[in-house]
């Protein structure tokens, strides 16, 4: 049960507070190019929820291995780059020999779903904060989950902010850009504040 | 009726190489910050004062620099889809070096940036535009090309670090200049909201300038063929 807990808590956590595009803005520019279509926004999800949670769990056991290497911050990047590569190679591999529809509709784009800062960025932000295996893959979970609600926000905001009404200096990515700093604003306030500075 | 054989245009960017336009290409028209967009993670969260900035800045110059002229020697029969894993690998190689240099000479900032430092070796410049622009191009061409768009990025992530040091603190570089204080810019949210702010700005004044060169070009051409009928 605890268990359970902690990785519904670490879930909520990652999807809501620490948001990869509201509160990171980790893989921003991904996100906007993939939420102009709904089918990219449903590939693109998935495709980040599979590698990151596969690698997080690959980096579980590397983190503990590692972890007391006076170095291991200095060639973490090296080491995670090499997981997720082998983590895509090998799906690559997967998807080629038994779904080769699947696999000649998104060679063209599968990379842009593994190699972003939303990927990297969520295995950095699961060792700086968690040890525990069910932590690590609540919070992988929960990071792309909290990516594909942002990208919901954008799609819906994406057909809205295109108006004629904005000027035209500002229109496509500046609008799209204030926008995701009000919904930041939003979700910023999901870490609370004390209102004790106020006295 | 058999059908014509189609010739593909030959994919390069062969076309000789013009200063001005070139620079303006990596400095303003295609900004990675500004036009386009594909690098600001760490301009909107981790470039929150002069400093930073400045860290981010070299970081990213060295990093997507090696990183793109080392990859440009990959070969181009392996599918992209292989190549993108070298290109990765080689970025992370480099970027063990560069944090060892730049902890010796800014040690807590770089601690301060965080994520962010890793970060760049995914960036957009090393992913997306080898293959658009920078491979297509030969190999002098490209160096000053990438030289540009570096330095494109590096301007704006340094101005977006002091200008949020400015509001945040009131301050530039440590050095004491106003006496307000807007925390809040040092925020997520206060990274998108300038970026954005900045981004229409600055595309309304290339928009402006761009057109007046149109009118005035168009203006001597109508003057010159007036000349002529007369």
């Amino acid at each position: 049960m605890d268990k359970l807990a902690l990785f519904i808590n670490t879930a909520l956590f990652a999807m809501f507070v620490e948001n990869a595009i509201f509160s990171r803005a980790l893989g921003t520019s991904v996100a906007f190019y993939a939420s102009r279509k709904k089918e990219s926004i449903i590939g693109m999800g998935l495709g980040i929820t599979y590698v990151i949670t596969v690698s997080s769990c690959i980096t579980f056991f590397i983190d503990n291995l590692l972890a007391d290497l006076p170095y291991f911050y200095i060639i973490m990047p090296l080491i995670y780059t090499v997981v997720v590569s082998v983590v895509y190679m090998g799906s690559l591999l997967a998807i080629w020999r038994f779904m080769p529809k699947i696999f000649k509709s998104i060679k063209k784009y599968v990379h842009l779903s593994v190699f972003n800062a939303t990927v990297l960025g969520a295995l950095f932000l699961n060792t700086v904060y968690h040890e525990d295996f069910i932590a690590y893959i609540g919070f992988g979970l929960g990071i792309s989950a909290g990516f594909f609600v942002a990208l919901f926000f954008l799609h819906i905001a994406n057909e809205r902010l295109n108006s004629p009404l904005i000027p035209e200096a500002f229109r496509g990515m500046p609008i799209m850009m204030v926008f995701v700093g009000i919904m930041s604003l939003a979700f910023y306030a999901l870490t609370g504040y004390s209102t004790n500075a106020l006295n | 009726m058999a059908r014509s054989k189609q010739i593909k245009p030959k994919k390069t960017r062969s076309n000789p190489f013009k200063f001005t336009r070139d620079l303006l290409d990596g400095l303003a028209k295609q900004n990675v910050v500004l036009m386009t967009g594909i690098v600001n993670a760490p301009v909107i969260i981790a470039a929150t004062t002069f400093k930073k900035g400045v860290v981010i800045a070299i970081a990213f110059a060295l990093i997507s620099f090696f990183t793109i002229f080392t990859c440009s020697f990959v070969s181009k029969r392996i599918v992209y889809t292989l190549r993108v894993i070298i290109y990765v690998l080689v970025g992370s190689v480099y970027y063990i070096p560069t944090v060892i240099l730049l902890e010796e000479i800014f040690p807590l900032t770089v601690e301060l940036i965080g994520i962010y430092m890793p970060l760049i070796i995914t960036n957009a410049l090393i992913f997306s535009k080898t293959e658009s622009r920078f491979y297509l191009e030969n190999r002098l061409k490209m160096i000053i090309d990438v030289s540009f768009f570096i330095i494109g990025f590096s301007v704006i992530c340094i101005l977006t670090g002091a200008a949020r040091e400015l509001i945040c603190f009131g301050s530039i570089g440590g050095i004491k200049l106003l006496d307000i204080s807007v925390a809040a810019f040092e925020a997520p949210f206060g990274g998108f909201i300038m970026v954005g702010v900045m981004s229409g700005l600055f595309r309304a004044l290339y928009n402006y300038l761009r057109n007046r060169r149109i009118r005035m070009n168009e203006e001597a051409a109508r003057k010159q063929a007036a000349e002529k009928v007369r």
